[in-house]
């Protein structure tokens, strides 16, 4: 996919992104008009920065997407139904690209690590399990191998930092 | 009183603990730098973290080696692989390579490195002197000058490091911003964006971010590169050839030193900037017959660079001590670890603890001396740290980046925060997006909160003094200014001009 379809795509979530701030700023501009703070002026509110920001976000992200749909000869309109299209086939043809989906799979494990094994064990199981895991979803050599630098790995990491640096680990 | 603070701070960094963790510090810094894909500003990143148990100054100690090594280490994988080990030493490739193609591989590392040393010492001599000249006009800044110099900043950062497209980087920094606003508000203590969460009321730690941001798109980045380099073997030192080549020089080392200074002082502008600008120069001033060497192992081109990326070092903490203000993306996290262990940075300095100032100093000269002793006996094996498999150094890498994250609060939300802003990194990076004004934001968004909110409770809620102090008129013109000649309305108005 040309570069500037999927910088488009990106600027619609900046844009909703920078409506959603500008909103929630003002919702905390509300709370805070209300009791018990009682801050109705609006300048000196904590909800005035998040609506400036919110605000700014929105008018860059229009310019940005301004410069995504610029080309040579065609419409403002015209250009945007043509990244559409594009954007369609992209991710038509992405979601069997077997790089992107690996990719994404090595960051599946990243986050079963750091949000499910890092909860449920300690840190030096999960983390041998994680790397082990890893190294063999990325085939980083023999499986013995593997297993022998995901033991020696935590069992230097948990030395270093336990022991050396004197610091809790999970 | 100077000559005191400076005799203390050689005594601490001579204690031998201290000692040996700048060795060792040195030592992981260059091996960072060497590594290509691991850059200065991960490499301090992920020890800021790993250094939140030691004492304070051996922790400043640790980190400044850090930086010093992580940003030379680079030259020698640019001399014999042709691939920068960081950023700043693009320009090294140039004429490092062809150098080392030629068979003097050892005498281009060992101008890089010396060259490095001497940067690095040179920029220890304007830190001295600038940052409390610095500091004194600081003094005279009120809420108002605040509010304006981290917008100046964000703006200025974004600009110089998204180049073709600044939007990009303002949006960057304006994103920063907002993830800044997370948690209890510094002035009125309402919550803000934390939907109930205890965890965000505490607002969103700078560490966690910054490894995120900074860390997790370069290990994501391995799994699907499969690098086949070819490393050409490092020869002979040639130690005296290279001290005479610097003497004969010198002039190229001192301008190279005060460009890479000027560059680090610049918000947000880094050692890379630093040391293309140097190359540059030192080409553009080069006679008519020299010049057609460069880019074809031409010494003097290593010179240059590698003196300009170093001295930026110290250029980029001038800003960093006197205003708060980080000059490069490294010296951003530097000023977060500062701030973690304890130092407020910012005009105050001098006044509060005058002493930092000097150790910083001290602790810089040291460093580099240390890390040119360091980085001379590692370029023998070099060639070896270069063969090491990525794929079973990423995941260790990760490991590493969660125990980051998780020391600075002894919380796992933080290693959360940590993972979701890597996947936020990589979306960015993805997207030619630069992450460091995405962090400058993050650091200057209380600060920028805080003192336009408490300014305007002083003025009642007027926005006039805004256009009536001196300063601040200073920041407002070059603020407008810079946002209109990016935005290309200057252009547009002079093409107007002569269509006319």
């Amino acid at each position: 996919m040309e570069s500037k379809t999927k910088e488009m795509v990106f600027s619609f979530a900046l844009i909703i992104t920078g409506i959603y701030v500008a909103i929630e700023g003002y919702r905390i501009y509300l709370r805070a008009a209300s009791a018990p703070y009682f801050i109705t002026d609006f300048s000196v509110s904590p909800g005035f920065i998040p609506v400036i920001l919110g605000i700014a976000l929105l008018l860059f992200s229009v310019l940005y997407l301004f410069s995504c749909l610029k080309a040579e000869g065609k419409s403002r309109g015209e250009v945007l139904k043509m990244r559409w299209s594009e954007f369609a086939a992209w991710m038509k043809a992405n979601s069997r690209n077997k790089d992107i989906a690996f990719t994404i799979g090595a960051v599946i494990i990243m986050g079963i690590y750091t949000f499910v094994l890092m909860e449920v064990l300690s840190f030096w199981a999960a983390s041998m399990i994680f790397l082990a895991a890893l190294f063999f979803y990325l085939r980083s050599g023999k499986w013995w191998k593997n297993l022998i630098v995901a033991v020696v790995g935590v069992i230097a990491i948990v030395i270093v930092f336990q022991y050396c640096f004197n610091a809790a680990l999970p | 009183m100077a000559f005191e603070y400076i005799g203390t701070a050689f005594m601490t960094a001579l204690q031998p603990f201290n000692l040996l963790v700048m060795f060792l510090s040195t030592l992981v810094g260059l091996v960072m730098g060497v590594l290509p894909g691991l850059s200065a500003t991960m490499a301090i990143a992920l020890l800021t973290g790993l250094t939140y148990n030691f004492p304070t100054q051996t922790a400043i100690i640790s980190l400044l080696a850090i930086y010093v090594g992580s940003i030379s280490g680079g030259c020698q994988s640019a001399i014999l692989l042709n691939i920068p080990g960081t950023p700043a030493s693009a320009a090294t490739a140039l004429d490092g390579h062809p150098m080392a193609i030629q068979g003097k591989g050892g005498l281009a590392i060992f101008l890089a490195t010396t060259c490095s040393c001497i940067g690095t010492l040179l920029s220890v001599v304007f830190v001295m002197t600038l940052t409390p000249l610095l500091t004194s006009l600081a003094l005279k800044f009120t809420s108002w000058e605040f509010f304006l110099l981290s917008i100046f900043g964000i703006l200025i950062c974004g600009t110089i490091t998204a180049q073709a497209e600044p939007i990009k980087g303002w949006i960057s920094g304006i994103l920063g911003l907002i993830v800044a606003m997370v948690g209890l508000d510094t002035v009125d203590t309402i919550a803000r964006f934390s939907y109930g969460n205890v965890n965000l009321m505490s607002g969103i730690q700078l560490i966690p971010v910054m490894i995120g941001l900074f860390g997790f798109p370069e290990i994501v980045r391995v799994f699907k590169r499969n690098l086949d380099e070819e490393i050409t073997k490092a020869s002979k030192f040639e130690v005296k050839k290279g001290f005479s080549l610097i003497g004969k020089r010198i002039g190229t080392v001192i301008r190279s030193a005060c460009i890479g200074v000027g560059v680090g002082i610049i918000p947000g502008v880094g050692e890379d900037t630093a040391g293309w600008l140097s190359y540059w120069s030192t080409k553009s001033l080069a006679p008519k017959e020299e010049k057609d060497t460069f880019g074809k192992g031409n010494p003097h081109g290593v010179i240059a660079v590698e003196t300009g990326n170093n001295a930026c070092i110290g250029g980029a903490i001038i800003p960093v001590l006197s205003l708060a203000v980080p000059g490069s993306a490294p010296a951003a996290v530097l000023l977060a670890a500062f701030l973690m262990h304890g130092y407020r940075p910012g005009p105050l300095l001098m006044t509060e603890s005058p002493e930092f100032l000097y150790n910083v100093c001290i602790y810089l000269a040291l460093a580099s001396f240390s890390m040119w002793l360091i980085a001379l006996l590692l370029s023998k094996a070099t060639v070896r740290i270069l063969g090491v498999n990525k794929k079973y150094l990423m995941p260790i890498v990760y490991v590493l980046c969660v125990i980051g994250s998780y020391l600075i609060n002894y919380n796992l939300f933080d290693v959360k925060v940590m993972f979701v802003f890597g996947l936020l990194g990589v979306v960015l990076t993805s997207m030619k997006f630069p992450p460091a004004p995405f962090l400058l934001g993050v650091i200057l968004g209380p600060m920028l909160d805080s003192n336009l909110r408490r300014a305007l409770k002083l003025s009642n809620g007027s926005f006039a003094p805004l256009f009536t102090r001196p300063i601040c008129i200073f920041f407002l013109i070059l603020i407008v200014f810079m946002i209109l000649a990016q935005l290309g309305v200057f252009k547009f108005l002079k093409g107007k001009r002569i269509a006319d």
